[in-house]
């Protein structure tokens, strides 16, 4: 967990959220697993000095669930026992070997992604502050939180509400 | 063996919602209430999502009712068969990152044709088993809590789907092919 997620604290309690997700994940209830992710992501986000912008433990969070890391591919397997029963179940091993390897691909991906460019973390805080769409996170409880610059106004607070 | 996941995988749901209904009376939890705030603040995490996720699934069916998507066939064919990817397959994995129900079912279609035992067919298996549709999982969960810049997200999630096709392939024609 530090190695994947060394921007979250280590009593945070994001890192139990996101434990209990893997864990599901694993144990092979999929869809079932999507409220602890949802947790995790809540976590995450009171770590997250912006609104609107995606953090780098958020993006690996995301790295490793799209990529699933499942043991027994039930959808899988009930399809094709759908159309034949015979040998349903033998790509379990082949789906574990290539769920690993994507699961692998996407880390290294990620980790890599998010110096480059126009991924980083800066400079998409500096884009967005320059597009004056950056709105803070009320609910941040990390120490660093963004310093906005004088006279900062963000054009979505300016919008006047209809009222119907 | 089937008959044994076939087994696990019906009773699973029941039995973890059992479990877990279980675990919170011996623990003293008050079930009943829990579980009404829990549900009542499920509805509202999937009234949060309903704006990403409509944008998402539209934008992917028109890319899909375009012909986009065959067009992308036909371009990343060649390449494939350099690997070892049948051309049927290509556009099941490219699916595969689309739209999961899309994938299971051009997954069935493939293994009526060919076989669940054929070459396409497992690799179609593989490929569908090892990976997660990229497009929806980003837009409910960036969308559960308001994210709308996701930075490297997609491109490092669409770069793992594409290593979970190749791997399948690779694997399936090393173990039976």
């Amino acid at each position: 967990m530090r190695l994947l997620f060394p921007d979250v604290p280590a009593d945070h309690p994001a890192n139990s959220a996101m434990a209990l997700y893997f864990a599901a994940n694993i144990l092979g209830i999929g869809n079932a697993a999507t409220p602890f992710g949802l947790k995790a992501m809540q976590e995450l986000q009171t770590l997250n000095p912006t609104k609107g912008i995606a953090t780098n433990a958020q993006c690996m969070l995301m790295a490793v669930s799209t990529t699933s890391i499942t043991l027994i591919p039930v959808t899988a397997i009930g399809l094709r026992a759908g159309i034949q029963t015979e040998g349903a179940a033998e790509i379990i091993a082949p789906v574990i070997i290539a769920t690993t390897i994507s699961t692998i691909t996407g880390i290294f991906f990620t980790i890599l992604f998010q110096k480059m460019g126009n991924w980083k973390w800066e400079k998409a805080v500096a884009k967005e502050i320059a597009a004056g769409t950056l709105e803070i996170n009320d609910n941040y409880i990390g120490d660093n939180p963004i310093v906005l610059p004088e006279g900062y106004k963000c054009v979505n607070a300016d919008e006047k509400k209809v009222s119907w | 063996m089937t008959a044994v996941l076939e087994a696990i995988s019906i009773w699973a749901i029941p039995v973890v919602v059992a479990l877990v209904a279980l675990y919170a009376i011996i623990k003293k939890v008050p079930v009943y209430t829990v579980f009404t705030e829990g549900a009542k603040e499920g509805f509202s995490t999937a009234v949060m999502i309903i704006p990403y996720l409509t944008a998402m699934l539209c934008a992917i069916g028109m890319f899909r009712a375009s012909g986009g998507m065959d067009w992308l066939c036909g371009v990343l064919d060649p390449l494939t068969s350099l690997i070892g990817i049948p051309g049927e397959v290509l556009p099941m994995g490219i699916m595969r990152s689309f739209s999961g129900g899309g994938a299971e079912g051009m997954m069935v279609d493939l293994m009526t044709q060919y076989g669940t035992q054929s070459q396409i067919g497992r690799i179609a298996s593989v490929a569908l088993g090892s990976t997660e549709t990229t497009f929806y999982v980003v837009a409910v969960y960036f969308g559960s809590v308001g994210v709308s810049n996701t930075r490297h997200a997609i491109a490092a999630g669409l770069l793992g789907d594409l290593a979970s096709l190749i791997a399948s392939a690779v694997i399936v024609n090393i173990m039976w092919f």
